[in-house]
């Protein structure tokens, strides 16, 4: 199925080809959840960050469904 | 208050405003010698003039913005900003500059070396001083009508409702998840918006909070929540908490005026790395 997965940020620096502030097209077998995308985009564990799926925040283990739209994006808290 | 707008008539300066019509502009030595003359306060005497369609000088670059009745909107409100530090200190400033009737300011520490990069207020002279209270002198220079409520304490949850129950908006501007989170709570508790400004490096974002939105609750609230986000490796240059206090200063503009759409539910999110922004539907 295809989705598609914003990397906003520094997260951009695991896929250095997408387009600036475009999405960036997958295709991953039915059942995929949040979590398998990452690593199949090479972010490791310890990489902070907050997912969101069309328009509201999810959990890592959410599964997607085709057309989903996934971005992710760092926690940022200074002020 | 008719001896006050004839008295500040007497004082006015003819002008043509943008369009070629008549304006009259009140000097700013004006306001503060009819305060005096009266007994009101600089702030009720600008008010005054604003009602009598007499401008008062430092705000006319503000009218084509936000008009007659919101600059008269924004002298009669208060504004509690939260974190006086790389944020809070140009939201401060800006604020002043517009015009916001009152500030309550709320802030813990004091400044320090590794402040000056970035602190609107942080001087080598003022290293160890309260940031509340420099910003109440700071204040003081650049507008003597902004009261300002100085707050030196560490935020806690029961304290900020009794703080801020008097705010019109609430400015976020901490820098600890934990406590953001408590503040957009008890920001609902008092039905009151709140602008939600953060920022780590190259990035930083904004969102205006409603008070039925879910905001930075729906974004972290669910699962326990680090003390600080990627800021700590990334560090906090002077650039970005100006170009996101200049957002969170626009949207309590826009909600204290009326004017346009606040980012409500719609968070901006900023990459100055890349010169990228996206809008995420939170």
């Amino acid at each position: 199925m295809q989705i598609s997965v914003k990397l906003l940020a520094t997260l951009r620096r695991y896929r250095p080809e997408m387009p600036r502030g475009k999405a960036l097209s997958l295709d991953v077998p039915a059942g995929t959840t949040v979590d398998e995308v990452v690593r199949q985009l090479g972010i490791p564990d310890n990489v902070p960050l907050v997912a969101m799926v069309n328009s509201g925040v999810c959990k890592l283990d959410y599964v997607l469904v085709e057309g989903d739209k996934l971005a992710l994006f760092p926690p940022v808290a200074g002020g | 208050m008719r001896d006050v707008g004839s008295r500040l008539r007497q004082l006015a300066v003819r002008t043509l405003d943008g369009r070629g019509e008549e304006l009259l502009l009140v000097p700013v030595a004006a306001i503060e010698e009819v305060a005096r003359e009266v007994g009101l306060s600089r702030c009720e005497v600008e008010i005054a003039a604003l009602q009598e369609r007499l401008l008062p000088v430092r705000y006319s670059r503000n009218l084509g913005t936000v008009g007659w009745e919101g600059q008269i909107a924004l002298l009669q409100s208060t504004v509690g900003i939260v974190g006086v530090g790389g944020l809070g200190g140009w939201i401060v400033e800006g604020l002043a500059r517009m015009g916001v009737g009152r500030l309550i300011l709320v802030d813990g520490d004091v400044f320090q070396g590794d402040n000056l990069n970035r602190q609107a207020f942080c001087t080598e002279y003022n290293l160890g001083q309260p940031k509340v209270e420099a910003a109440r002198q700071r204040v003081a220079q650049v507008n003597s009508a902004v009261r300002v409520l100085a707050h030196h304490v560490r935020v806690d949850a029961t304290q900020m409702l009794a703080m801020l129950r008097e705010a019109d908006v609430i400015v976020d501007a901490l820098d600890a998840l934990p406590t953001r989170l408590a503040l957009q709570r008890a920001a609902q508790e008092l039905s009151v918006p709140l602008v939600h400004g953060a920022i780590a490096g190259f990035v930083g974002q904004v969102l205006t909070i409603l008070p039925e939105d879910p905001g930075i609750v729906g974004l972290y609230g669910d699962r326990p929540v680090p003390e600080q986000g990627v800021e700590a490796q990334w560090g906090n240059p002077a650039a970005t908490p100006m170009m996101i206090a200049a957002w969170q200063i626009q949207e309590v503009v826009k909600l204290l005026t009326g004017r346009g759409e606040p980012l409500s539910r719609r968070m901006l999110f900023m990459d100055s790395e890349t010169g990228v922004i996206d809008i995420l539907q939170v």
